[in-house]
């Protein structure tokens, strides 16, 4: 009677860690977009003037982080119990402290005059640039792994989990003109892989931070390739 | 009895053994390798580095007693704030940072005056204060090792290590 409702205990306690149980527990946690830029300064600036004529973000971030669940299975066989459960995570903006639209136009803006042989003006450039962050796909996987025997008088229970790796791609579109004359008008990507998460004690809410992470580092790589490639272009 | 001993000896010897916390390089190495998760890292110039050998391989926490016993304070300005950063006496080691103000090079004042404020008692200071602060040391100084030592320390802060 007793393994019984331990079973039924332990279906209970595996459903409860389920996609709705990730999704609580991702949701809770926050982070800021932010890096370090550490590409070469250009400390002279012999390209001219450039103007950045609009700059352009769509809804690349839902409101909230989700949990989907892709496949999974619970095998119950009374004293030896298995489960294999596989998830994906889509970062919501809800758990960006800071405001991502204004990250991404400013951290550009900082690239471009830290390491862009140019500079910037407000008012009329030599040079007129227009981007627009069209996109960002992001693989987040998390896998769940357990199992509970069930001997006469003892209880054998492992559970492990393994979160990423986080894949990050974002694209955006960079329109460089001079005197009205289109010098590039191409698309870029910036993308970045993080470490997993993963073993018994890992801490499911570090898995926030990692996709905060990815978007970050997809953003500098982003960032570094317009420049260097406008950079190219003169 | 025997076994009396044992447990402490294995405690005494496991404590010896522990990583330093902060660990002094010079900006000569090409990259860190074997790196503890939590460890944090200071990087020298080669001519600081030369000036002040003894510093740069206290890699545990053993290593970092052993080396207090036979220095004294005062002999060199960079010397005297790494040594208390090293030991985790960060009040004693923002004091002297502040004592010694010109003495101690920009790059190095910049990078520690960031350790510094992360690891201060007082109310956190928000991670992109932080970064900013970073930024300014690795705008300072951008070698290769630098901008892995701050990228590193700033993926700390991100997890809140």
């Amino acid at each position: 009677m007793k393994t019984t409702w331990m079973v039924v205990a332990v279906i209970f306690l595996t459903g409860c860690g389920g996609a709705a149980g990730l999704q609580r527990t991702l949701g809770d946690h926050t982070g800021e977009l932010l890096y370090l830029h550490d590409s070469e300064t250009a400390a002279e600036k012999p390209g001219g003037t450039v103007k950045i004529v609009s700059f352009v973000i769509d809804d690349i971030l839902p409101p909230d982080t989700t949990v989907q669940e892709k496949s999974g299975y619970f095998v119950p066989l009374l004293f030896f119990n298995f489960w294999k459960y596989q998830y994906e995570c889509h970062l919501g903006y809800a758990q960006i402290e800071n405001d991502y639209k204004q990250f991404v136009r400013e951290s550009f803006i900082e690239e471009l005059e830290r390491s862009g042989r140019f500079r910037r003006v407000e008012d009329r450039g030599d040079l007129e640039l227009e981007i627009e962050i069209s996109s960002l796909s992001m693989s987040a996987p998390m896998l769940k792994l357990g199992s509970v025997i069930f001997l006469i008088y003892a209880v054998g229970f492992n559970e492990s989990t393994s979160a990423g790796p986080v894949d990050s791609l974002v694209t955006a579109k960079a329109v460089l003109r001079k005197g009205g004359k289109e010098l590039l008008n191409r698309e870029f990507q910036g993308k970045s892989r993080t470490s997993v998460l993963s073993g018994k004690n890992v801490k499911l809410e570090d898995y926030t931070t990692t996709m905060i992470e990815g978007l970050s580092l997809a953003l500098k790589d982003l960032d570094e390739n317009i420049v260097k490639e406008i950079n190219h272009t003169q | 009895m025997k076994i009396v001993w044992f447990f402490p000896v294995v405690i005494l010897l496991a404590s010896c053994s522990q990583p330093a916390k902060y660990v002094i390089v010079s900006d000569e190495m090409k990259a860190l390798d074997g790196q503890h998760a939590d460890q944090r890292y200071v990087c020298l110039t080669m001519d600081d580095a030369r000036t002040n050998p003894g510093i740069l391989a206290l890699q545990t926490k053993s290593n970092v007693v052993k080396y207090g016993k036979k220095r004294r304070d005062g002999q060199d300005p960079i010397e005297d704030v790494l040594f208390h950063l090293i030991r985790e006496d960060y009040q004693k080691a923002e004091e002297l940072l502040d004592d010694y103000g010109d003495r101690i090079p920009e790059y190095l004042r910049l990078v520690l005056k960031a350790d510094l404020a992360s690891e201060g008692k007082g109310d956190p200071v928000d991670a992109s204060r932080l970064v900013k602060m970073y930024q300014k040391a690795i705008d300072v100084k951008s070698c290769a090792i630098n901008s892995e030592i701050i990228n590193l320390r700033i993926r700390q802060l991100r997890y809140g290590r």
